[in-house]
């Protein structure tokens, strides 16, 4: 029988959307200029970005299958609201972690 | 892929492409440089997610993109069942296509379908070799930007 992982669908396309945006950031200009970042460590961090992305995504995910998605409609705002907070919360998570800083 | 086609940092810093940066985007673009020069990674990634929620255009990413993940699972629900019945791919495909037709109304942003789609169709198992994957993800991808260009 054929069957679709909807949370590993949903996980896989938003953990790729938050990566890319990320890494976007980090490859541009700007930054690539003031970085001091060996091989090793953008490797590192690429790994830590991808992470920290996953979490997100499978929270996101959980949270929109438990409102009934994909048979419910979930509306950009919902989708904004949740996704905003679920950023916000990891962004707080990582300041306030010092073992790394 | 190449998120940075649409939303790079420095056109959203700039107010250039289609972003639209917010009064609190300089201030982190500044704390995001900082934590870069110092390769402290957890303030780099918190820097980061600050920006993405910072600008317009990569959360409205963010929020149109579980519609499209909602419509490539009805693609790859439909493409899947056909696939099982027949073994033919491009039956799968037309099967795929008449799912989106009825669906898509409004235009999303290319790279993004073709991320959906290659992951949807990842997700289902139908076990096929890469070129055969390719062809069916190239051809739902196209369909769909097809349909709603």
């Amino acid at each position: 029988m054929t069957e679709v992982n909807i949370k590993e669908i949903i996980v896989k396309v938003y953990s790729n959307l938050i990566e890319e945006n990320i890494n976007s950031w980090l490859k541009a200009e700007e930054a690539l200029k003031e970085s001091k970042m060996t091989p090793q460590e953008q490797l590192n961090l690429r790994e830590k970005i991808r992470t920290v992305a996953t979490k997100i995504s499978s929270e996101f995910a959980d949270i929109v299958i438990n409102k009934g998605f994909p048979t419910n409609n979930i509306t950009r705002d919902e989708t904004k609201a949740i996704i905003s907070k679920l950023i916000e919360k990891y962004r707080e998570e990582l300041k306030n972690d010092k073992s790394s800083s | 892929m190449g998120g940075s086609k649409g939303y790079s940092f420095q056109k959203l810093t700039q107010g250039g492409g289609h972003g639209r940066p917010l009064k609190s985007g300089v201030t982190d673009k500044n704390q995001f440089l900082t934590a870069v020069s110092k390769n402290v990674q957890d303030q780099i990634v918190s820097q980061a997610l600050g920006l993405l929620i910072s600008y317009s255009t990569p959360l409205s990413t963010l929020a149109a993109g579980l519609e499209l993940v909602k419509l490539a699972i009805n693609m790859c629900v439909a493409g899947a069942k056909k696939y099982e019945e027949t073994g033919d791919s491009n039956q799968a495909i037309e099967a795929a296509a008449g799912v989106v037709l009825d669906k898509v109304k409004e235009k999303l942003v290319s790279e993004v379908i073709r991320i959906a789609v290659g992951v949807a169709v990842d997700g289902t198992n139908i076990k096929m070799n890469d070129t055969s994957r390719n062809i069916i993800v190239d051809s739902l991808s196209s369909t769909v930007e097809e349909a709603i260009t």
